[in-house]
């Protein structure tokens, strides 16, 4: 080629590279014009740019070094062939991983001939690391005995003291193969996959993470039955790990297989059973799809973890119909169809909906939005193939989308369901472990196993449910169902410690549930009887824990956590003084820890105790002194997120300071310092619910700030945002109310927003929309009134709101109306203060209702309207 | 087999450079000596990508003969260039001499599923490589140098324009050029 005629390609190729997709042809199609040949010398060359990309990176000399080691290996190999290794004598080489070579092999010695799988280390890899992991391989398999699961036979030391295994033969074809030559359906192959799934599960049922689920290590014989093996990197769960923190491993350093493996995995965090879940779920996206979910972006390694880590996979019913123009590691989309017996239209309309959902949940990043465990994944499909409805479609709806939740309730009963389909295993555990125990066989172990199950149920799945909106009977029943486990675990004489602690736990999560009905601030609607006594039970437990273990920090924070609890509920049930004097106490030991023990849980836990004193001071009127504290809440919790910025539950902290501080300075009448603390929740909460929709948490921060930011503007007479911040807040709010009818604490927000619009526009003048806003109020509160009747701060809210009301009606000239909700709101007022009688806000609104009922005139003739 | 002392490698390099062949064979054990050290590291199971970049071999000479201080070599960027080459002509009858290369129509390559963790993704038929550089150089000179001491030398691209006394964005672009061209010529099966 002509000099001039090379430095144009060169130029236009290069310039080409910078652009994409249609831009590169429209630039190619300008650029050459007429000229074809030069437009296929570029297109020639741009052709191979993907596959260009790790086109000698790697040098030379590296690349033959690889290929002598190959060599080397291959020699190795033949050595071996032919010999005998204690009685099995080696036949042929029939695989190959990261650690091992596995041959088949006969045993020799026996009248009939027994086919064998052996694997060994390679030539090579003799090290102490592979060594000790093939040992622990083989320690694994002799505790699993499952249809799915290539059976171990022996094993043992070679002359060499090479470590060997001694396995089941097994005939057969990487599922994926298997599943394309015998040109499965998408039905056939779900059940083919679920017999994996069961593997998977027995794994973790036995403490065990497999972590290099891929096809490869999954054949499938002639008959169809699927065989898990090797479990050359997986974990045997640590019996000791810390509760609440799931079951948690840390990656090991032999690779994985990229291609498989889970973002936790590629970033090197701590592993779970989770990260299984994953793996089968790329898993099942080869299978349903032909393709890797990250088949867009993989060209390189590079490429690749970051897809795994940050690139949302296609869905799985748009991938099987999606042809690319530069496809060359595509395949088609007939061909894909072809091999699952069907068309690609028919298959996308088969993917379309359920299976996408699954499948997205299963290859969530985030490890706790995934399915909770492999049982679960599979309840999923079976669900989807028994024509049922499937709970992953709940963890996709985007908060807007929150109406269409009643439908998908059904959904979350299936999840639950799962999690009682778990029990009912664990329960044959119980009776196998006291038949075992008369046979003297181990039932400690038996007992730790369950006891871990039940642990994985309080923690990680209550956890994992407990933020989506919807969720609060579920989660009860699933934390009772636990409940009645464990103390059947203590009652049968286990009362080892981390039974009993999550014993405590167990009794703290159902208070939780019933507590967290009430007020985020004042504390209110809920079942706060039925907390107390559940805190009162997990106390009684953690205060023996605690004594009998006095250096034990974990439990003494424990105990801290169960009293910041109780304080709470003696504030909502307006026993000031007994709060106080948890608080009090609960101070007095922080401080003692902190001489010893400072760590970010002691500071946070001590903000915690100041939030809790101002929560008190605040109804009894001392502002000044609530203030205070708040502030010191505030400087502890913004120094500790200073110094950890991303941790969620101290942002949180630094949240809910701004929002008291809001609320006290609101009553002290400081509105314009109020409203800039309003703001600086705002900014938090706003982040927050943009960052993750579904979080019901999240929504409850966004709209206190909204509603108590529009309350403070409007009290000092800045009304221009006003309207929209409350309608925004309504909206947000009423969403939530449809999407959890039990949800009473929703309710109550929700009335506590229209009473704060309707007041707000009353101060606007516009008193018959005002009236409307307060009447709806009013409703809501009753219904929150006869959800839960002891509400006291309900009670308060629902007067205050009636005295509004009233005030509206006087000056529309509704005079009897304005009469009859004073009088209501005299009377509530009045309960209230009987129960709880230092209550500065409870007597401060019952003067006001008596004030506004002897301002109302006496005449029934209609006042001069203002 | 002793290894020729620093002294002697840069004898050896000029008599070469000068058109001396039978420097190459005292050369030769050099390079074979950081071959089969990478096997070693391969068979060990230690993860090879191409972060480990062999610009160590060329480097630790290079050193050395610096050390040497009565080096009579222009610069650094001399004595890569010549390192490069020198590295091409003995990888490649290396290859050669064990069958590494096409026979009728079969590549030897490790596949990724045999070497996921030993070693990644080697580009196969290296011989194949070099012949398809010398059919870039006729096209473009610059161009097959860039590829020679990158591929060949272990060179990073900074190292690259050095040698060439060009900018790195030059030898971006050349190394990007190079790479789908190579890749071009290859599949057209010559
Ligand atoms: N029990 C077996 N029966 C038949 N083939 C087996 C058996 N175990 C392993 N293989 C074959 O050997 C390959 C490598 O074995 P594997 O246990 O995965 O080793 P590694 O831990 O080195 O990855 C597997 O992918 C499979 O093809
Ligand atoms: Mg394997």
């Amino acid at each position: 080629m002509e000099n001039a005629r090379w430095l144009q390609v060169e130029e236009l190729f290069q310039q080409a590279t910078k652009l994409e997709g249609r831009r590169r042809a429209d630039f190619l199609e300008h650029a050459c014009g007429e000229d074809e040949e030069l437009r296929q010398e570029l297109e020639s060359l741009l052709a191979q740019q993907k596959k260009s990309a790790e086109f000698l990176e790697t040098p030379a000399v590296q690349l033959l070094g690889q290929l002598i080691a190959k060599q080397a290996k291959l020699e190795d190999d033949h050595r071996l062939i032919g010999t005998t290794i204690s009685h099995y004598r080696v036949v042929e080489r029939i695989g190959r991983g990261g650690m091992g070579d596995v041959f088949r092999a006969v045993r020799a010695d026996e009248a009939y001939e027994q086919h064998v799988a052996l694997k060994l280390i390679s030539a090579g890899r003799h090290s102490t690391f592979f060594i000790n992991r093939l040992r622990t391989e083989r320690q694994i398999l002799a505790n699993l005995d499952h249809p799915n699961i290539a059976r171990l036979f022996d094993g043992g030391t070679t002359d060499d003291y090479i470590p060997y295994l001694v396995m089941e033969y097994i005939r057969g074809e990487p599922i994926t193969t298997y599943c394309d030559n015998h040109r499965l359906s998408v039905p056939d192959r779900l059940k083919l996959f679920l017999q994996v799934c069961s593997a998977v599960q027995y794994a973790h049922q036995h403490l065990i993470i497999h972590r290099d689920v891929k096809p490869d290590n999954i054949l499938v014989t002639a008959d169809g039955v699927a065989k898990l093996m090797d479990f050359g990197i997986a974990k045997i769960l640590d019996a000791d790990a810390e509760p609440g923190h799931g079951h948690a491993t840390m990656t090991v350093t032999r690779a994985f297989t990229p291609a498989f493996a889970s973002p936790e995995q590629i970033k090197g965090e701590a592993i779970s059973t989770a990260s299984d879940v994953y793996s089968l779920g790329v898993v099942l996206y080869q299978l349903l799809t032909g393709q890797s979910p990250y088949w867009r972006s993989s060209h390189t390694r590079h490429e690749l973890a970051h897809a795994i880590c940050d690139v949302e996979p296609e869905k799985p019913s748009a991938a099987v119909i999606s042809s690319v123009p530069v496809a060359d590691d595509k395949v088609s989309p007939q061909c894909v169809s072809l091999c699952r017996n069907t068309t690609p239209d028919k298959l996308h309309r088969t993917l379309s909906g359920e299976l996408d959902q699954i499948l997205l949940k299963a290859l969530r990043k985030e490890p706790q939005h995934r399915y909770p465990s492999a049982q679960a994944f599979a309840d999923d499909l079976q669900a989807y193939t028994l024509g049922l409805p499937v709970s992953a479609r709940r963890g996709t709806f985007s908060y807007r989308a929150a109406k269409f939740m009643r439908r998908n309730k059904v959904g979350l009963s299936v999840a639950v369901i799962v999690m009682l389909m778990m029990f009912a295993g664990a329960l044959a555990v119980v009776r196998e472990a006291r038949i075992a125990r008369t046979a003297q066989f181990r039932a400690e172990q038996r007992f730790e196993a369950l006891r871990k199950l039940t642990n994985s149920m309080l923690f990680e799945f209550h956890d994992s449910i407990e933020k989506l909106p919807g969720s609060t009977a579920p989660r009860e029943l699933v934390v009772r169902r636990s409940l009645e486990y464990l103390e059947q675990i203590a009652a049968e004489g286990n009362n080892d410690p981390a039974t009993l602690r999550d014993l405590a736990a167990g009794y703290e999560r159902i208070g939780r549930i019933k507590a967290e009905e009430g007020h985020p601030h004042l504390g209110g609607a809920g079942s706060f009887q039925e907390a107390h006594e559940l805190y009162k039970k997990a106390l009684t437990i953690r205060q023996k824990l605690a004594a009998a273990n006095p250096e034990d920090v974990g439990l003494q924070m424990d105990l801290l956590g169960t009293m910041l609890n109780i304080a709470a509920i003696y504030t909502a049930l307006g026993d000031q003084d007994d709060a106080l004097g948890v608080y009090q106490k609960q101070l007095a030991i922080e401080q003692r820890l902190e001489v010893r023990h400072d760590s970010e849980d002691l500071r946070y836990k001590t903000a915690g105790s100041h939030i809790g004193i101002a929560d008190i001071q605040q109804t009894l009127g001392a502002y000044d002194s609530a203030e205070d504290h708040l502030r010191q809440a505030l400087a502890l919790n913004q120094s500790l997120l200073d110094k950890n910025p991303t941790s969620l539950r101290l942002l949180g902290g630094v949240w809910r300071s701004h929002a008291y501080l809001a609320m006290v300075l609101k009553f002290d009448k400081k509105y314009t310092e109020a409203a800039a603390e309003s703001r600086r929740g705002l900014s938090i909460s706003e982040k927050l619910t943009s960052r993750d929709p579904n979080d019901s948490e999240f929504q409850r921060w966004l709209i206190n700030d909204y509603e108590s930011l529009c309350a403070s503007l409007a009290y000092s007479g800045f009304f221009s945002e006003v309207r929209g911040l409350c309608s925004k807040a309504i909206e947000i709010n009423e969403a939530m109310v449809e999407s959890d009818s039990n949800n009473v604490q929703a309710k109550a927000d929700l009335a506590n927003t229209n009473m704060t619009m309707g007041v707000a526009l009353y101060l606007m003048h516009s008193l018959e929309e005002a009236l409307r806003f307060e009447h709806r109020a009013d409703a809501m509160y009753r219904d929150v009134a006869r959800q839960d009747p002891d509400s006291l701060t309900n009670a308060g809210d629902h007067a205050t709101a009636l005295i509004y009301a009233a005030r509206i009606e006087a000056r529309l000239h509704q005079r009897e109306s304005a009469h009859r909700d004073l009088e209501q709101a005299e009377k509530m007022l009045e309960e209230a203060i009987a129960a709880s009688p230092k209550n500065k806000h409870f007597s401060d609104t019952l003067e006001e209702a008596r004030a506004a009922l002897k301002a109302l005139p006496n005449d029934t003739a209609p006042l001069v309207a203002h | 087999m002793a290894l020729p002392s620093n002294h002697e490698v840069t004898q050896l390099l000029r008599a070469w450079t000068s058109g001396d062949e039978s420097a190459l064979e005292k050369l030769t054990p050099l390079v074979y000596d950081e071959l089969h050290s990478v096997a070693r590291r391969c068979m060990a199971g230690e993860r090879t990508g191409h972060t480990l970049q062999t610009t160590a071999l060329v480097n630790e000479v290079y050193l050395r003969l610096v050390d040497c201080a009565k080096v009579n070599w222009q610069d650094r960027a001399h004595f890569f260039a010549v390192s490069a080459q020198l590295m091409r002509r003995i990888l490649i009858d290396f290859a050669r001499s064990r069958g590494y290369q096409k026979r009728g129509g079969g590549t030897i390559q490790i596949s990724l599923e045999e070497a996921p963790l030993v070693c990644l993704e080697p580009d196969g038929d290296i011989v194949a490589i070099d012949r398809a550089l010398k059919s870039l150089a006729a096209v473009d000179e610059r161009k097959s140098k860039v590829v020679e001491l990158r591929f060949f030398g272990g060179l990073s691209i900074e190292e690259t324009a050095d040698v060439l006394r060009v900018s790195v964005e030059t030898v971006g672009r050349d190394w990007r050029l190079a790479k789908v061209w190579l890749l071009r010529e290859l599949s057209q099966g010559t």
